[in-house]
């Protein structure tokens, strides 16, 4: 098998066999990254075709010293960051149209989910979690990066990644325990 | 050691979550230790929060049915416009350019109004401000 190196190399001359290949290999990383920040919908495959499409071009620019998977993570938080902010802004300005609706879209949590299984709850407790606590989460809880790995990624400090990974399982602990 | 106090049951959780992320020192370690085997409902949380980590886990995604071909298909299409781009750049680098052609020939043809006919009505617009009715009749005749 292929190291990545080898594919990107081939890429870059041009071979779609080799970047397709690539794009196999981490389709998977990246469509949990980008589901478990927006959710299952139409914009999380959007956003996630879009990482590979923005590799692509960037595929020049790429220092192979650099893990490709952590890289395609990194585009992924920040393309889907800037979708959640895109969001807020549209259903901001759709609640201003419409005085008695709330600012933006939120998961009630007093609200019984009902018999749903326990991939269901996580990802609407997901969705309660701020888009910075909601990172934080995905990264280490979802696609198994160390604190030290996500700290990198999200170019934060460890201790903040620390804080916030322990704010937001304490947040997401307590949603859970009032709807099972 | 009271873990039932809101305090010390705040410092047990906070604790216990850090446990699962980052390696405690021994003092810490054995605190932790203390308060699980005296707290049934710290016991608990460590296994509801165990459980949420695991199903966090679990959420990872297959992969997706033509997924890697829509992007080859994307990339394809976004190469064959740029090698073949089509009249449509043409016409977007050219707008800008026609269309401050045009503001100037309608300036031009708005102060050339005023200075010879010394207003901008309709009729000096279209150069009938001086005829007179006869004027036009002699005009039909032709």
């Amino acid at each position: 098998m292929q190291s990545d190196i080898e594919l990107i190399a081939l890429s870059r001359k041009g071979n779609m066999l080799a970047f397709r290949q690539l794009v196999e290999r981490h389709e998977v990383q990246v469509r949990s990254t980008v589901i478990g920040m927006l959710g299952e919908t139409p914009e999380a495959d959007d956003v996630s075709q879009e990482v590979f499409i923005r590799f692509y071009k960037a595929l020049g620019n790429f220092r192979d010293e650099a893990a490709l998977s952590t890289y395609l993570t990194r585009i992924a938080i920040n393309l889907s960051l800037n979708e959640l902010k895109k969001r807020k802004r549209k259903n901001t300005w759709l609640g201003s149209l419409k005085n008695d609706s709330p600012a933006y879209e939120m998961v009630d949590e007093s609200e019984d989910p009902g018999r749903a299984d326990m991939k269901d709850l996580l990802r609407k407790a997901l969705k309660t979690l701020d888009a910075d606590f909601r990172a934080v989460v995905v990264l280490r809880l979802i696609d198994g990066y160390s604190v030290k790995e996500t700290a990198e990624i999200l170019n934060l400090p460890e201790g903040t990644v620390a804080s916030r990974l322990a704010r937001a399982q304490n947040k997401l602990k307590t949603i859970l325990s009032k709807w099972m | 050691m009271d873990v039932n106090d809101d305090k010390m049951k705040d410092k047990a959780l906070a604790l216990l979550i850090r446990s699962f992320d980052a390696e405690l020192n021994l003092e810490e370690q054995q605190q932790l230790d203390q308060y699980l085997t005296s707290s049934e409902a710290l016991r608990k949380e460590k296994k509801l929060l165990l459980e949420m980590r695991r199903g966090l886990a679990e959420l990872k995604m297959v992969p997706k049915k033509n997924f890697a071909d829509q992007i080859v298909r994307q990339i394809n299409t976004q190469n064959q416009k740029l090698y073949n781009p089509g009249l449509q750049p043409i016409i977007m680098n050219l707008f800008p350019k026609v269309a401050a052609a045009c503001v100037i020939v309608i300036v031009v043809a708005v102060l050339t109004t005023f200075f010879i006919e010394g207003n901008l009505s309709l009729e000096a617009f279209i150069g009938v401000q001086d005829l007179s009715p006869e004027d036009a009749y002699t005009l039909l005749d032709y």
